[in-house]
């Protein structure tokens, strides 16, 4: 294998594994049950996660147009209530999708966050796009603050590209370094990237610096790295810069450790510091 | 020999073990490029799990429907029962 293709192979199992656990959830599977779709690619994988929740939902469909048409007929609170204590989160998520979006988000407004945070790991961002969208920004941050307790990178990152800029935003706020990292590496539509980066605080770059560094996540910060545009990528390089030779250390040997050679030159290309700890 | 081709003896009878065939017919077409390449036995856990996703959502809705009414005021569950089904 060329060294090109070993440094592409860290980050590309890495999400590929997590391909593998959204659809693990999808079918309610053990997601070491499907570890054979490890060996797919991450287009195949991607493709096939999507078809199988196209499947999945129009199976369906019929029904949850009549439950959903049970919900609308009922005022808001009673249709929430009914949400939480009859149809659990699955169902809530999937009836979401056939609902009108306003009153989705009304609906949304007046359930616990745990349970939010519940319809979130279930829900099709594609399909609740329009409700995604209109949740206000601090709701999006308190149902983002109770995914990272729970470590649910996947979910925050199947969600957070269909959010408004304001909501992104206050859901970044709700993130430590290390869940934003790995967010990011998750990312649904990661040609969103850019975009969802842009929204960070320049300040908040030495705190993903630091969690590259103390939790291991060289990888998702250079896979970040190959993402973003030239103003988040400088902050990033000066991040790396003020943490000092500990830093350029650890970047060092988590380059050479997972052939990262690749995705380094991006920063040391910026940097006369970063290449120097390169070559050493 | 490709996996749709292969056949195997089987209590005295021949079967097809179709993994593929069985996961197009789950969704509804051809297969990812590379989700195609998988093993057979893999195509056929894959279309099985699929089928066992489909059945729990649909008994769990059926569940949820009717709890959903005994929830309702009285005068409303006709309205719902015509509008749902």
């Amino acid at each position: 294998m060329s060294r090109a293709a070993e440094s592409a192979g860290a980050a590309e199992s890495a999400r590929a594994r997590a391909e593998v656990l959204k659809l693990a959830r999808l079918l309610q599977r053990e997601p070491a049950s499907l570890s054979y779709l490890e060996r797919l690619g991450l287009d195949d994988l991607r493709a096939l996660r999507l078809r199988v929740t196209e499947t999945l939902f129009d199976a369906q469909s019929g029904s949850l147009r009549g439950l959903a048409g049970v919900s609308r007929l009922v005022p808001v609170g009673l249709g929430a209530a009914i949400g939480q204590s009859v149809f659990g989160p699955l169902l809530s998520a999937q009836i979401t999708t056939q609902l009108d979006p306003e009153r989705a988000v009304e609906m949304a407004a007046r359930l616990p966050t745990a349970f939010l945070a519940d319809v979130a790991i279930e829900i099709d961002p594609r399909r609740a796009a329009a409700v995604i969208a209109r949740i206000p920004a601090p709701r999006v941050a308190e149902v983002t603050a109770e995914l990272v307790r729970r470590g649910e990178h996947v979910t925050m990152g199947r969600y957070v590209a269909y959010l408004s800029d304001d909501a992104i935003a206050a859901a970044l706020a709700a993130m430590d370094p290390s869940s934003t990292l790995e967010v990011a590496f998750v990312l649904e539509e990661p040609e969103r990237l850019p975009t969802v980066m842009r929204l960070l605080p320049l300040r908040r770059w030495d705190g993903l610096v630091a969690a590259a560094i103390e939790r291991g996540l060289w990888v998702q910060a250079l896979w970040l790295a190959g993402a973003l545009r030239q103003r988040e990528r400088a902050a990033l390089i000066a991040a790396i810069e003020r943490s000092g030779p500990a830093g350029l250390r650890s970047l060092a040997a988590a380059v050479a450790a997972h052939d990262l050679g690749d995705e380094a030159a991006l920063l040391a290309a910026g940097s006369p510091a970063v290449r120097a700890a390169l070559r050493r | 020999m490709n996996d749709d081709a292969r056949t195997h003896r089987h209590d005295g009878r021949s079967h097809r073990h179709d993994g593929r065939s069985r996961l197009r017919a789950e969704l509804g077409g051809d297969l990812p490029a590379g989700v195609a390449e998988l093993r057979d036995a893999e195509l056929s856990d894959l279309a099985h799990a699929i089928g066992e996703a489909r059945a729990r959502q649909g008994e769990a809705l059926a569940r949820a429907g009717d709890r959903a009414l005994d929830r309702l005021p009285r005068v409303l569950r006709a309205v719902v029962r015509r509008t749902a089904r």
